[in-house]
């Protein structure tokens, strides 16, 4: 049986590191290659955001912020947070942003809508009944102001509207169809969608007292007769909500989290919200922290260090990577073999070094690298075919940027720390530069495949 | 000429592309992965599709995409609904019109893809496609490994350079650096440690402010056209010196239409350039160039209202034209003798240029949307003939042989 685990399995193996794949711990045999980096990131996120939740007073809503880089392994550890929390006792709905927003265009009641929309849906699969009249007939309003001098064509009936008069308000089509049927109408027509806006922006405040009163306190009150400890919304992705001005001039997130940080956290029930790493480094943070988060600062989940502060290797970092990378593998072979075993997957231990190392813990950048490596050529991976896969992530990744630019990475190099500016937000957008937590606090580096850069090596010379 | 080793160390690394990319499609089946490949140049990339159809064991499809492509999603579920295939490689991107709401679109729906296409997914991709994924399709970016990279072969790239420089000069108003951009070429380049032969590097000079010309970065371009003027002055190189000056004098139109403020002085400026131009090309008996030329230098003096000038230029260029020239060209001597005529008062002679400016454009059978404004020179120079009548309504386009207005054309 033993011997079984210890042969390499490729097409289990490349599977396990296809960087499109992204682990669900809900999921058993994703749990088989979860490495736990709390150690190595700043404590246990996962933990804080989940005692909050459970040591809240039953009727106490919490409201929290949760951060990081794109691909440093967000959503998994919210995964984590969703199967802890259902395991307590909690009804969780968790749910990607992108996959119901315009990431580029949005508005407060969009995000609202897409947490009614998740939350009824859900508690429809759990067989809680609700009755959300007035926010129904909220939507219907909505709808027929949609319906008006627009569009000509009626794409059918919204909670049977059609038969408005014979039916007397017990309407049979269910909520989370309702709204998905308006997002899909204005999902492709920016002019109706800020038409929609238009009509439900001014009455946010309505919108959210009908989604608290109808859906949410019916909601936690049927769940708490059902033994559940109450109701959390895990709301991810939105950290991806692009740095661009909105109609008014202000950029997106801005406007979103801080100027409508206050109605954002005034869902009745627990609230984990992602955002833009940006955000953190902005001018505006103390407000943010203050308005949206409670008065509670954002946590973030740093990248997972293969470097200390003072330049030398974080034995503990590079200790979890090479682990994760041989779990992947060997996802059945226990962590004290897997230094038997590192020659099936590489010429030398040195080669997984490497790759760990130019990774600089960025989760999803190191199974990208691996997976290239594979589709260079059948296990143990060689140094050489490493270095090649290394040469073409380092060229894509400097190609865009201009000089402007580099004179700011120099600048983090020297400081290891970033301003709020936007210059410095693009920098971490585009994984340029690398936030990593120690017992000092946050501190910055960049992405180690810059420092295999003509350009940086020659800065180097100069500098050091 | 070019460092050898480095002509080897490309010609390895594409072909150890070439391996990756057979392997890719042979290796990964069944499931979705997303691979990326970066190539510059249509040549190379059609050169390398040759050889992975010849290599590849394992059927895949192709898929080249329209400029008009709206969702990467849909086009792709339409080209592999009827049967799913082995893997499918994506051509095209760089062609699409509206790329980034191409690239957010797939980037929303990157979901599906992974649930709908279970098959390695290869898009090629070139450098700004690339720069506008990050930008645009960040999470979908993030799920490709790197990019697995083609790089022109220093020898072909020179080629290239060279074959784009004569098609510049030999083109000009066509010219389109369609199939690379000129950042690659430059970026190549450099990373070559290539200096270029000065020729090629004035010629490159000029591509540089021709697609400087066309960003609407005017200053930047007439910069790149000067120094590459000084280069065929020095050279002796009459034509090219002619077609460089032609464009410096478009780009101090163009400023002149941007900054109407120091129109004057860019109109000057202009046509001083295309004084220069016209000589040029005079002297090398490139009629067909000099006959363009001096249309415009007509217009700038026309809009300097330096009516003495542009009447002896006018009569010069009625000569050219008649020859070398179109009957627009032609009809439009005419207009600026009838302009000049009714700067000075002269209003018989002003109707009748404008009529004979009428009368070229009627024999040749040219519509009405060139003639309106010689019908209204021919209205103005009317109106100031007293009492002449009721104004002569202008000529129906004019009868077959012999009227008064028609005039030889062409000998």
């Amino acid at each position: 049986m033993i011997e079984n685990f210890m042969n390499l399995d490729f097409d289990k193996f490349w599977n396990a590191c296809n960087p499109s794949e992204s682990l669900k711990l809900g999921n058993a045999e994703d749990r088989r290659y979860y490495i736990d980096f709390s150690e190595v990131r700043g404590g246990k996120i996962i933990n804080v955001l989940k005692k909050t939740i459970i040591r809240s007073s039953s009727d106490k809503p919490t409201c929290q912020l949760f951060t990081g880089h794109i691909g440093c392994g967000k959503s998994t550890e919210l995964s984590r947070l969703q199967k802890e929390l259902t395991d307590e006792g909690f009804h969780v709905v968790y749910f990607e942003s992108t996959q119901d927003l315009d990431e580029m265009d949005l508005d407060l009641t969009d995000i609202m809508l897409a947490i009614a929309r998740r939350v009824s849906q859900s508690l429809e699969e759990g067989k809680i009944s609700l009755q959300p009249q007035g926010f129904k007939d909220f939507l219907k309003n909505s709808w027929n102001f949609l319906q008006t001098p627009v569009t000509l064509e009626a794409e059918g009936e919204l909670f049977g509207s059609k038969y408005k008069g014979n039916t007397d308000g017990n309407l049979e089509v269910s909520l989370p169809l309702g709204i998905a049927k308006i997002t899909a109408k204005t999902k492709s027509n920016p002019d109706l969608r800020s038409k929609l806006r238009q009509y439900m922006e001014p009455q946010a405040n309505k919108m959210l007292e009908l989604i608290n009163q109808e859906i949410i306190d019916v909601a936690i009150n049927q769940l708490k007769q059902r033994r559940k400890k109450g109701l959390v919304v895990i709301v991810d992705n939105l950290d991806r909500i692009v740095f661009r001005p909105n109609a008014a001039g202000r950029l997106l997130p801005e406007y979103i989290f801080i100027d409508r940080g206050d109605q954002l956290r005034q869902l009745n029930c627990h609230l984990v919200y992602t955002l833009p790493l940006g955000l953190i480094f902005g001018n505006e943070s103390e407000i943010l922290k203050n308005r949206l988060g409670g008065g509670v600062d954002p946590k973030v989940l740093p990248m997972v260090p293969v470097k200390n502060r003072d330049g030398s290797e974080c034995i503990e970092g590079m200790n979890l990577l090479r682990r994760m990378v041989m779990s992947r593998a060997f996802p059945d072979v226990p962590t004290e073999e897997h230094i038997t075993l590192i020659t099936e997957v590489f010429d030398s231990p040195e080669t997984l070094d490497e790759l760990c190392r130019v990774s600089g813990g960025h989760l999803r950048n190191l199974m990208g690298m691996l997976f290239g490596c594979l589709q260079q050529d059948d296990p143990p991976i060689s140094q050489n075919v490493l270095k090649s896969v290394i040469r073409s992530a380092r060229d894509s990744l400097s190609r865009g940027i201009d000089n402007d630019e580099w004179e700011l990475l120099f600048k983090v190099v020297k400081e290891q720390s970033i301003k709020g500016d936007k210059e410095y937000q693009d920098l971490l957008r585009n994984l340029w530069v690398f936030e990593y937590v120690d017992p000092q606090g946050i501190w910055f580096a960049l992405n180690p495949l810059l420092m295999e850069t003509d350009k940086f090596k020659l800065w180097q010379q100069q500098n050091c | 000429m070019v460092n050898s080793n480095l002509a080897e160390d490309i010609a390895a690394e594409n072909q150890r592309s070439l391996s990756t990319l057979v392997r890719t499609i042979a290796r990964f089946q069944g499931k979705f992965s997303l691979t990326l490949v970066r190539c510059n140049y249509a040549s190379l990339r059609s050169a390398i599709l040759d050889k992975l159809r010849d290599r590849s064991t394992v059927e895949y499809q192709e898929l080249v995409l329209e400029p008009a492509t709206k969702t990467l999603y849909q086009t792709i579920l339409n080209a592999v609904q009827e049967q799913p295939p082995k893997a499918l490689i994506v051509v095209g991107i760089e062609s699409v019109v509206a790329i980034d709401d191409l690239l957010a679109g797939a980037n929303r729906a990157r979901d599906q893809f992974k649930q709908d296409f279970a098959f390695p997914l290869i898009l090629w991709v070139t450098d700004s496609v690339l720069s506008k994924f990050s930008r645009s399709a960040s999470d979908l970016k993030s799920w490709a490994p790197p990019p697995i990279q083609f790089t022109m072969p220093p020898d072909d790239l020179m080629n290239l350079l060279w074959q784009k420089a004569e098609q510049a000069f030999a083109n000009v108003e066509n010219f389109q650096l369609d199939d690379c951009k000129i950042e690659f070429l430059r970026n190549d380049l450099s990373s070559l440690g290539e200096t270029l032969k000065p020729e090629l590097h004035a010629s490159w000079l000029f591509i540089g402010g021709l697609v400087a010309f066309h960003k609407n970065k005017i200053n930047l371009a007439i910069e790149h056209y000067e120094e590459s003027l000084t280069f065929w002055q020095q050279n002796r190189h009459l034509e090219r010196q002619g077609i460089v000056c032609h464009k410096i004098a478009q780009a101090y139109n163009r400023q002149a239409e941007l900054h109407r403020a120091g129109k004057l002085e860019y109109w000057q400026k202009s046509r001083k350039y295309l004084q220069q131009s016209l000589e040029s090309f005079e002297q090398v008996q490139r009629h067909d160039l000099a006959a363009k030329c001096i249309s415009e230098l007509g217009e700038v003096l026309r809009l300097l209202q330096d009516w003495e000038e542009l009447q002896s230029l006018a009569k010069k260029a009625l000569e050219m034209h008649k020859i070398y020239g179109t009957p627009s060209q032609v009809a439009e001597d005419y207009g600026f003798l009838a302009e000049v005529a009714l700067q000075q008062s002269q209003w018989e002679k002003a109707c009748e240029s404008a009529k004979l400016a009428l009368s070229v454009l009627a024999q040749a059978g040219i519509n009405k949307k060139e003639t309106g404004l010689y019908l209204l020179l021919l209205a103005k120079g009317q109106r100031n003939l007293i009492p002449c009548s009721t104004v002569n309504p202008p000529q129906p386009p004019l009868a077959k042989g012999g009227s008064e207005g028609s005039i030889p054309l062409f000998n």
